[in-house]
């Protein structure tokens, strides 16, 4: 099935476009979340949660392209998961755990000037790699979005590893100067 | 910022951006292809080796007579003759020429009739896939001039290369190459003579680098066609200096142990001379004989 069609589903309220996105883009999806969290249960249900995510943000919103649309919700839901559990195995006692929970519903207001700095970090990072050339940015994406490894990279992409790893110590150092000019390090 | 922000701010990138990601793949590499040239270029030069082998076992023997022109019913009147001795010749004055042509580097042997000022060397730098070459003529052993007409007996000729190529310099001097007499009339230049030397005539292997003959087709392009030549980036009216001007020209392929890359780049040099040896009076001569 199209993109487009699973959309008409999405907009038809219709519960199929939930089994068609599964069903198209499940293993797509499933394979960043395993990444990140090396964990099939984790994993899954980050799967579960980007659909659920899906399916109450469209409409109104109406992705381009589903693929990077669902990519880029389960890389969050996993990174956060992923740190979710990292600060649980540091901080397993009982008040940190309280704390934890409470913070996440308070607004405070250096989580205001932490979202702002985060959608201007964004917003750099995106203005950088629009004026890349393709091959680095295609890389630099693989590696940093999909955290793919190098070895998986040049799989992929039929370029050596070498090539791979030069390529993004090249793209990597440019981003460093990118990012002082632009007094964000 | 931190790492932690950075990857984070990774999630934000534009979607366009990672479908793009998804579906890039490398171009296929071009090595393949070298390597088939690569095999094709050592089973040329394998197949090469063979008429090469029996060349340089042949150097020892007397050379071939030299095919010269027919010869018209007027009998020659020195098969020897200098330019200086042609009645009505006219030396070319070098202060005539531009700079570029100076360098004059003609070096008389025992038995030669030296072309004094009438002929010019001029070199060239051909600049092909990273590499440069830069040539000059020398060693002119001997002329011939018949009647009106002139040719050149050569029984030596060197070209001295000087290779820039990627990190590697080397100097190496090749003999033989593929001579050509061209003349000028009245509205372009011809091809009068592929004109290969015989004796001397060699192609040898040295510092791990190979020579080979190559036919003199950009000549006869940027002269014949274009009417002119591009010395150091200044482009000159051959018929502004010169009659008649020998050309040699040259192709070789780089096998460099340090740059194997070097291999797949042929590059050239040119060198030659103008010659400015005929009045008027001489060419409507030489017109009436050929009528």
């Amino acid at each position: 099935m199209t993109d487009q069609a699973i959309l008409v589903l999405f907009n038809e309220r219709n519960e199929d476009a939930i089994v068609e996105s599964r069903k198209k883009y499940g293993d797509y999806c499933y394979a960043i979340a395993y990444r990140i969290l090396q964990s099939r249960e984790d994993a899954e249900e980050c799967l579960n949660d980007t659909l659920l995510r899906a399916w109450n943000h469209i409409p109104p919103d109406c992705p381009n392209k589903l693929s990077a649309y669902l990519a880029t919700i389960i890389r969050r839901l996993s990174l956060d998961c992923y740190r979710r559990e990292q600060s649980q195995k540091r901080k397993a006692d009982a008040v940190t755990v309280a704390l934890h929970e409470l913070e996440a519903i308070l607004v405070h207001p250096d989580d205001l000037i932490q979202q702002i700095e985060e959608r201007e970090t964004a917003r750099l990072l995106n203005q950088f790699l629009k004026n890349l050339p393709t091959k680095e940015r295609s890389l630099l994406i693989l590696r940093y979005f999909h955290l793919l490894t190098v070895a998986e990279i040049a799989k992929r992409c039929q370029m050596k590893e070498n090539t791979v790893y030069a390529v993004l110590a090249r793209t990597l150092k440019k981003l460093r100067i990118f990012l002082e000019k632009e007094n964000r390090i | 910022m931190n790492a932690t922000k950075l990857l984070d701010a990774f999630s934000k990138v534009d979607q366009d951006l990672l479908a793009e990601a998804d579906t890039f793949r490398q171009a296929p590499r071009a090595l393949p292809r070298l390597r088939y040239a690569l095999i094709a270029a050592s089973l040329a030069l394998l197949i090469a080796l063979i008429p090469i082998t029996v060349m340089i076992a042949n150097r020892t023997a007397p050379p071939p007579p030299v095919t010269n022109p027919p010869v018209t019913d007027a009998p020659l009147p020195n098969t020897h003759l200098s330019i200086t001795d042609i009645p009505g010749a006219e030396a070319i004055d070098s202060d005539t020429l531009p700079n570029h042509f100076s360098g004059f580097n003609y070096h008389p042997g025992p038995n030669l009739h030296p072309i004094d000022k009438s002929a010019h060397q001029w070199a060239t730098t051909v600049r092909e896939n990273y590499a440069t070459s830069e040539g000059t003529v020398e060693n002119i052993q001997s002329i011939l001039i018949q009647d009106g007409e002139l040719y050149y007996h050569i029984t030596q000729f060197s070209l001295n290369v000087q290779t820039h190529y990627f990190n590697t310099n080397g100097k190496d001097t090749v003999s033989l190459i593929n001579v050509t007499l061209y003349k000028k009339n009245s509205n372009y230049f011809t091809v009068q003579n592929p004109y290969v030397i015989t004796e001397g005539h060699s192609i040898y292997y040295d510092m791990g680098l190979y020579a080979e003959e190559y036919p003199t087709g950009l000549c006869v392009y940027e002269s014949a066609k274009n009417h002119t030549v591009t010395i150091q980036g200044i482009t000159y009216d051959l018929s502004e200096y010169a009659d008649y001007y020998l050309v040699a020209y040259m192709q070789r392929r780089v096998m460099s142990s340090t740059n194997p890359y070097a291999n797949e780049f042929g590059f050239g040099s040119r060198a030659g001379f103008f010659i400015k040896c005929f009045t008027d009076t001489d060419h409507e001569r030489c017109n009436q004989r050929d009528r």
